[in-house]
């Protein structure tokens, strides 16, 4: 989908001070990943990153008023069962706005800008909205480990907004594939294993990988698959590989940066792959690596350098079997 | 507060088409309950208590099967949606689910629907309950206004809570509606979305992560009989504004779009008890005929989506006509919704 006049007014970020090790099999170290305090719960990690992002973007919450937070559920808040988006604007002290949660995997903030700039699109009375991804997985997840990801914890905010000084988003395309449904998901809760005393004593309430066999098919294909929806992408932006300056690959797997870097025509020093050897923050981590991004691309000295009318693709793909493409002009 | 206007052409020019709903689907477990021999003596209900039988209004309800899933109940749905709108699974583009009571937690049920029904579709579920139908149309309407790749939503919703009485009779199943670009009937013209702080009145103390599960974890029953909720709350803080509260959506929406409410052939709300929903009616000064009370009877409430089996129904009955101006009432947990549409 083309996109006209959105851009990025800023990304908020909350790192937690704590750190926790994590051993994955296909690191040699132990992956060092930020830890939540006590004090660091979903909502307030996600509060955090709102503000940071609105003062990033010189706003203030009042001007979250009747505007949209998309919230990409993954870990659970504070409590269950609950509309973490209305509760971080209750935190927040904002009144009406449009605000839901959505899954639809692990690694979901490109599509949820995608839908953020439908609606942006369709409600000329709106005039930004907020993607926003809160991690805590202490007790949520098998030992922090999620197929070859150490999950960190943290909280993301992008702020869209119309108009803008900020990068443009040209466009963005997605894509599923509904038979690898089954893949990551919480077994207990839901009508097959209800969340009764015994499982919930038992360990069993976690976010983990239950098809490993359908994993391993997806992890062997992600890239193969990311191709149609990134050409899709860079078509609609109306731009070809000439003109893509980095690429911001959110994967955790080593093999799949090294197929993507052997597949698509670009320079390995302009593909970046945070997740790779750092913690996994889920759908906060490509917001954090576009955080990162924005910031040093005036650092003429650390490749790559990106200058005004630089093009940046940003791919998530993950063994959720979903993947999102998006085209920025910084 | 936003309001979105029929759609203007020329915003988004030769995209901008209309999207209609061209079909309808429903999946309702075939076995039924008596509520009040059933359910009401879980739910401290007298049913010797003068009016409350009529209050109510419900006297079946239908509950799942053993072998009824979310999945399960959602897939037939959609396919009956499909079948209605005689659209191929192929053609859809999107598929919009909700997962908080789906087969499990965080579980892609819109995923498992794609691939059972042959659909190369992307694919997202709604973290909502009976809001999540006014969140998830509102997304499809959106997703086809927007994107012109996109030309078929299918949205396929799914309940499995019945059995309960708070503060209706709970049933069980599924609704499913395909948008389709191009499509003349049921085309949404304006819709409200009203998401505000509102008193919260229960929290579910255990499994999140300010209280998560521990080994010496204790309690009875699932989730949904365990969470915390203020009965004294409800009626201090909510029960003397719920009925205006929930009349509201309607009235700004006719405020904003310059519609007469009277100017309305028929109003859907969500089920609560039948002589709640006469109360919104009368609240907005309009006749009692002009929503399908006794649809309650026969149904209790299942989720947001009882206005969209409502409709259907009242398709096939002759209830409403070809050009009749059609109105939504949707909500749930504190959010609140109103569609008007032409069929």
């Amino acid at each position: 989908m083309k996109i006209d006049g959105l851009t990025l007014g800023g990304v908020g970020r909350f790192l937690p001070c704590h750190l926790a090790a994590v051993t994955v099999p296909t690191m040699p170290d132990p992956v060092m990943v930020p830890a939540a305090g006590s004090e660091d719960l979903p909502y307030a990690m996600a509060t955090t990153a709102v503000r940071d992002a609105l003062l990033q973007a010189g706003r203030d919450v009042e001007d979250l008023n009747g505007q949209y937070l998309l919230v990409c559920n993954e870990g659970p808040g504070d409590y269950l069962f609950q509309l973490a988006g209305r509760m971080v604007l209750d935190d927040l002290g904002v009144g009406r706005a449009h605000t839901y949660s959505f899954t639809q995997g692990g690694n979901s903030a490109v599509f949820a800008l995608y839908l953020l700039a439908c609606h942006l699109a369709n409600n000329p009375d709106a005039q930004r909205g907020v993607v926003l991804a809160t991690q805590h997985w202490k007790y949520h997840s098998v030992g922090r480990r999620l197929g070859d990801a150490a999950l960190g914890d943290g909280a993301a905010a992008a702020l869209l907004e119309r108009g803008g000084a900020g990068p443009r988003l040209m466009a963005i395309s997605a894509s599923s594939e509904g038979q690898f449904h089954d893949i990551v998901y919480s077994e207990v809760g839901g009508w097959a294993v209800p969340m009764t005393e015994d499982p919930c004593r038992n360990g069993r309430f976690v976010y983990r990988v239950h098809n490993e066999r359908a994993a391993r098919f997806v992890r062997a294909v992600t890239v193969e698959r990311a191709d149609a929806v990134i050409a899709r992408a860079m078509d609609d932006a109306g731009i070809g590989w000439d003109s893509v300056d980095a690429v911001v690959l959110d994967t955790a797997t080593p093999d799949i940066a090294e197929g993507f870097a052997r597949r698509f025509p670009i320079g390995r020093h302009r593909l970046i792959t945070p997740g790779l050897g750092h913690a996994w923050l889920c759908s906060a981590g490509i917001m954090f690596a576009l955080a990162r991004l924005l910031q040093e691309m005036s650092v003429p000295h650390l490749e790559p350098t990106l200058h005004g009318g630089s093009h940046v693709l940003v791919i998530s793909l993950g063994i959720d079997a979903n993947w999102a493409a998006a085209v920025m002009e910084v | 507060m936003t309001i979105q206007h029929e759609l203007r052409p020329g915003v988004v020019a030769a995209d901008r088409m209309m999207a209609g709903i061209a079909g309808i689907g429903v999946y309702l477990p075939q076995r039924r309950v008596d509520p009040w021999e059933t359910l009401a003596p879980a739910g401290g209900l007298d049913p010797e208590k003068p009016g409350l039988k009529q209050y109510l209004g419900c006297w079946s309800v239908p509950l799942a099967n053993e072998w009824d899933s979310p999945s399960s109940m959602a897939l037939a749905a959609a396919r009956d949606a499909l079948r209605e709108a005689g659209i191929a699974p192929v053609e859809v583009d999107v598929v919009i689910s909700n997962n908080i009571t789906s087969d499990y937690l965080d579980w892609q049920m819109s995923g498992y629907i794609a691939d059972a029904l042959g659909a190369d579709a992307t694919t997202f579920d709604i973290y909502a309950g009976c809001n999540s139908t006014g969140l998830a149309h509102q997304a499809a309407l959106d997703i086809l206004a927007a994107d012109s790749s996109v030309n078929t939503v299918l949205v396929a919703l799914a309940e499995h809570l019945g059995g309960g009485t708070f503060p209706q009779f709970i049933g069980d199943g599924a609704c499913a509606w395909v948008l389709q670009r191009g499509c003349s009937q049921l085309v949404t013209q304006a819709w409200l979305n009203i998401n505000d702080a509102t008193p919260r009145l229960g929290v579910l103390r255990d499994g999140g992560v300010a209280h998560p599960f521990t080994a010496t974890t204790s309690f009875d029953g699932e989730w949904q009989d365990n969470v915390e909720f203020s009965v004294e709350d409800y009626r201090r803080k909510l029960k003397p504004i719920f009925v205006d509260m929930c009349a509201s959506p309607f009235l700004e929406l006719c405020e904003l779009s310059g519609q007469d409410p009277t100017s309305f052939d028929q109003l859907f709300i969500v089920h609560q008890q039948r002589g709640f929903n006469a109360k919104i009616v009368q609240r907005l000064g309009l006749p009692a005929s002009i929503t399908p009370l006794d649809c309650i009877e026969d149904m209790g409430h299942i989720s947001g989506f009882d206005v969209m089996i409502d409709l259907k129904r009242s398709i096939a009955e002759g209830r409403i006509r070809r050009g009749n101006k059609l109105a939504l009432l949707v909500f749930g947990l504190g959010e609140l919704f109103c569609f008007s549409l032409v069929y």
